[in-house]
C-alpha cells in the first residue's frame, strides 16, 4: 500500500489500476455474454434489444483494459477503509429497513434502522442511540405519515394481523 | 414582447401561496445541507424526490431547484467560518474566506459572498429566461442523430471538464449506460439484464441507485477516520455584516466576471457550479494586481467563485429545461423527478407545460431573494447547526433515505438495490472513481440508445448518416476533438494547474 502512494518512484503499473481493470473486464465480459445469449442482436438498421448492451460491454472491456496500463493519477487518495463493524452496520441498515417495513411497519422499521446504524460510529452510546432512534421515529411519523400522507402503514402485518 | 407575458405566467405560478412555501422550504433545506459538510444537494434531492411525488409538478420542481442553488449559499458559510467546504463547490471559497475570518472580517466575507451570489443568481435567471425560447425552437429542428451527437458531446465534455482520470471517467459513463439498459426494452418489450427477477422489469430504480452511491458510500467515507470533532467555529457571533464602500468597489469586478463565467460554464454539458467556482478563482488570481494576497484573505477570492458557483448552478438548468438533457447529475435527478411526475422533458416542455417551465424560472428570482434574507441576518442560526455532531446526523440520513427509497414503489427490493449500490459506490471511490459520471450515464443511457436506434432506422442502418447531417457531424467532431485534447498530455497538464487550487 505504501509503495503505491510513494511519489518518489513513479511506476507505470499500479496495483490499484490493475485491480480496477480486472474487476471491470470480468464484469463486462460476463454482462456481454449474458446479453448476447439472452437477447436478440438484430441488424444495424433494426437493432434488437441486445445490440446496445453488447456494444457497451465490448467498449467497457476495452476501456477497462486500457486503465491497467496507466499509472495511478497523482491525486489518488491513500487507501483507507471504514472498519468492518461500521461497514456492516451502514450497508446492512437499508436491508434491515427492507426486511421489517412490511412485517413490522414504519415505526419499528425506522427505529430499528436508526438504532442499529448509529453504532457504526465509535462515539455511540446506548442511551444516546435510544434517544436518537426515538426522537427521529417520532419526527418521521409526524412528517411522512401525518404531514405528507405517505401510504406506508405505521404498524405491520405481524402486529395488527 | 413575449418574454413579459411568459414571465407573467411564471409569476402567477410562483406567487401562489403553496408554491411560495415550497420555494421557501427548498431554499431552507438547501442552505441547511449546504452548511453541513458531508451531505450535499445531490443526496438531499435524491432522498426528497420520492416525497415530492404527491405534490403538483410545479411545486416539486420549484422546491428541488431551491435545494440546489440554496446549497450554493449555505456552503460559503461553512467555508468561511470553519475552513471546511460545506459544499464541494465552496472549496475554493475556504482558501481566502477563512483567512478573512481569522482577520476578523468574517462578516464582510459572508456579506459579499451572499450579495455576489444574489446578483449572479438574478443575472443567470435572466439569461435562462432570454435564451430558453430561442433554444427550444432550435432544438425542435433537431433530428434523432443530432440528439445522439449532442448527448455524446455532453458525455465527453462532462469528463473533460471534471477532474480525475479521464479514462476512469469514461469507464464510469459506459458502466452507467450499461446499467441504464436494465429493464424492459421499449422497442421490443423484452426483458433485458434483469437477472430473471420481475423487480427489475422497470429498470434499476434511480432513487435507490442514487441513494446507495451517494448517501451510503459517503457516510462510510466519513466513518473511515472518525475523530472527536472539535470544529473550530471561529466567531460564534459574526459582527460587521455591512461591507464598506471600498469592499464593494473591490468585489464588483470579481462578482461581474464570476457571474459571466458561471453563466456560460453552467450551460456547458458537464459544467455547473463546481467548475465555475474553480475557474473563477484561477481567473481572479491571474487578473489581480496583488496575486500574492490570494490565500491570505483576498476579497476577490471569495466574491468571484461564490458568484460563479451560483450563476453556474442556475444556468445549468438551461439544457435540462430546453432540451431535456442533463448537464450534471443534479439535473439528471431533476429529469428523473419530471418523469416520475409523468411530465416528458424535452423541447416541448415550454409549450406543453408553460406554467411549470416559467414557474421554475421565476421561482429562482424569488428564491434568491429569500436566500439573501435567510443567509445574512440569520447566519448565527446556521453556525449553531454546525455544532451538530456527525454521529447524530448519519443515522438520520440513512433513515430518511430508506423511507424515501421505499416510498417510490412500496417495494422492499428497492432497499436491496440501495444496499448493493452502497457497496458498489464505496468500492468505486476506493478505485479512484467518481460517482457523478456514473449517474449521468445511467440517466442518459435510455435516451442515447433510443436516438441511436431511431437514427439508424431512418438511415437504413448506414452509419454514415452521422456524417451527412451538418449539425450531427459538427457536434461529433467537437466531441472527438475534446476527447483527444484531454487525453493529450500537454493540455492535461494545464488542466491540472486549474484544479491544483483545490488542495
Amino acid at each position: 500500500m505504501t509503495t503505491e502512494m510513494g511519489q518518489s518512484r513513479p511506476r507505470s503499473f499500479s496495483r490499484r489500476n490493475v485491480t480496477f481493470a480486472a474487476i471491470f473486464v470480468c464484469f463486462s465480459v460476463a454482462t456481454g455474454i449474458y446479453a448476447y445469449r439472452t437477447l436478440k442482436i438484430g441488424t444495424a438498421a433494426e437493432m434488437g434489444s441486445g445490440f446496445f448492451p453488447v456494444m457497451l460491454s465490448i467498449v467497457l472491456a476495452l476501456l477497462a483494459l486500457a486503465v491497467a496500463f496507466t499509472p495511478l493519477s497523482s491525486g489518488a487518495q491513500p487507501l483507507r477503509f471504514a472498519s468492518i463493524k461500521s461497514s456492516i452496520l451502514v450497508m446492512g441498515a437499508p436491508l434491515v429497513f427492507g426486511l421489517t417495513i412490511q412485517s413490522l411497519g414504519l415505526v419499528i422499521a425506522v427505529a430499528l434502522t436508526i438504532f442499529l446504524s448509529s453504532f457504526a460510529s465509535r462515539f455511540a452510546t446506548l442511551r444516546q442511540s435510544l434517544l436518537l432512534a426515538a426522537g427521529f421515529t417520532i419526527f418521521c411519523v409526524a412528517v411522512f405519515h401525518f404531514l405528507l400522507n405517505l401510504p406506508i402503514p405505521l404498524w405491520g402485518d405481524l402486529i395488527i394481523g | 414582447m413575449d418574454i413579459f407575458a411568459n414571465l407573467a405566467v411564471g409569476f402567477g405560478a410562483v406567487l401562489e401561496p403553496s408554491n411560495l412555501l415550497f420555494c421557501f422550504i427548498g431554499c431552507l433545506l438547501g442552505t441547511a445541507v449546504g452548511v453541513l459538510p458531508g451531505i450535499g444537494p445531490l443526496g438531499t434531492i435524491a432522498i426528497l424526490l420520492p416525497v415530492t411525488f404527491g405534490f403538483p409538478p410545479e411545486a416539486s420542481m420549484i422546491m428541488l431547484a431551491g435545494i440546489y442553488y440554496g446549497a450554493q449559499y449555505g456552503g460559503s458559510t461553512t467555508a468561511i467560518l470553519i475552513n471546511l467546504p460545506g459544499e464541494a463547490t465552496s472549496a475554493v471559497t475556504a482558501i481566502d474566506g477563512y483567512q478573512m475570518a481569522r482577520q476578523g472580517r468574517a462578516g464582510v466575507a459572508l456579506a459579499i459572498a451572499a450579495l455576489g451570489s444574489f446578483f449572479a443568481g438574478c443575472f443567470a435567471t435572466l439569461v435562462i429566461a432570454l435564451f430558453a425560447v430561442p433554444l427550444t425552437s432550435l432544438a425542435l429542428k433537431f433530428g434523432p442523430s443530432d440528439y445522439f451527437a449532442l448527448m455524446v458531446l455532453g458525455v465527453v465534455a462532462s469528463i473533460a471538464l471534471a477532474h480525475g482520470s479521464v479514462l476512469k471517467g469514461l469507464v464510469m459513463i459506459v458502466l452507467g449506460l450499461l446499467l441504464g439498459c436494465v429493464g424492459t426494452d421499449v422497442y421490443t418489450g423484452s426483458m433485458r439484464l434483469t437477472l430473471g427477477t420481475l423487480d427489475l422489469a422497470d429498470g434499476i430504480p434511480i432513487i435507490a441507485f442514487g441513494s446507495g452511491v451517494y448517501a451510503i458510500a459517503e457516510i462510510l467515507r466519513g466513518l473511515e477516520d472518525e475523530r472527536e470533532q472539535e470544529r473550530d467555529v471561529l466567531t460564534t457571533r459574526v459582527t460587521g455584516l455591512m461591507p464598506s464602500w471600498a469592499d464593494i468597489k473591490e468585489s464588483a469586478g470579481p462578482i461581474l466576471r464570476g457571474t459571466g463565467l458561471g453563466s456560460i460554464l453552467g450551460i456547458l454539458p458537464g459544467g455547473g457550479a463546481m467548475l465555475s467556482s474553480f475557474t473563477s478563482y484561477a481567473l481572479e488570481k491571474k487578473l489581480s494586481r496583488h496575486p500574492e494576497r490570494f490565500g491570505h484573505g483576498a476579497l476577490a477570492g471569495v466574491a468571484g467563485p461564490e458568484s460563479a458557483n451560483n450563476a453556474g448552478a442556475q444556468s445549468s438548468f438551461i439544457p435540462m429545461l430546453t432540451l431535456g438533457i442533463p448537464s450534471n447529475p443534479i439535473m439528471a435527478l431533476m429529469i428523473g423527478a419530471l418523469m416520475l411526475q409523468g411530465v416528458a422533458p424535452g423541447p416541448n416542455l415550454v409549450n406543453e407545460r408553460p406554467v411549470l417551465f416559467w414557474g421554475v424560472i421565476v421561482s429562482m428570482w424569488i428564491g434568491n431573494l429569500m436566500l439573501v434574507i435567510l443567509n445574512l441576518p440569520l447566519v448565527g442560526l446556521w453556525v449553531k447547526l454546525l455544532s451538530v455532531r456527525n454521529h447524530f446526523l448519519f443515522p438520520a440520513i440513512i433513515g430518511f433515505s430508506a423511507i424515501g427509497v421505499y416510498s417510490v414503489g412500496n417495494n422492499p427490493f428497492d432497499l436491496v438495490v440501495m444496499a448493493v449500490f452502497g457497496v458498489v459506490g464505496y468500492g468505486l471511490t476506493k478505485l479512484d472513481c467518481e460517482p457523478a459520471p456514473l449517474l449521468l450515464g445511467f440517466v442518459l443511457g435510455p435516451m442515447l440508445e433510443e436516438y441511436l436506434r431511431r437514427a439508424m432506422l431512418l438511415a437504413n442502418g448506414n452509419p454514415l448518416t452521422f456524417f451527412q447531417r451538418p449539425i450531427t457531424a459538427g457536434l461529433l467532431i467537437v466531441a472527438a476533438v475534446t476527447l483527444f485534447a484531454v487525453l493529450f498530455p500537454a493540455i492535461r497538464n494545464s488542466r491540472k494547474v486549474v484544479f491544483a487550487e483545490e488542495d
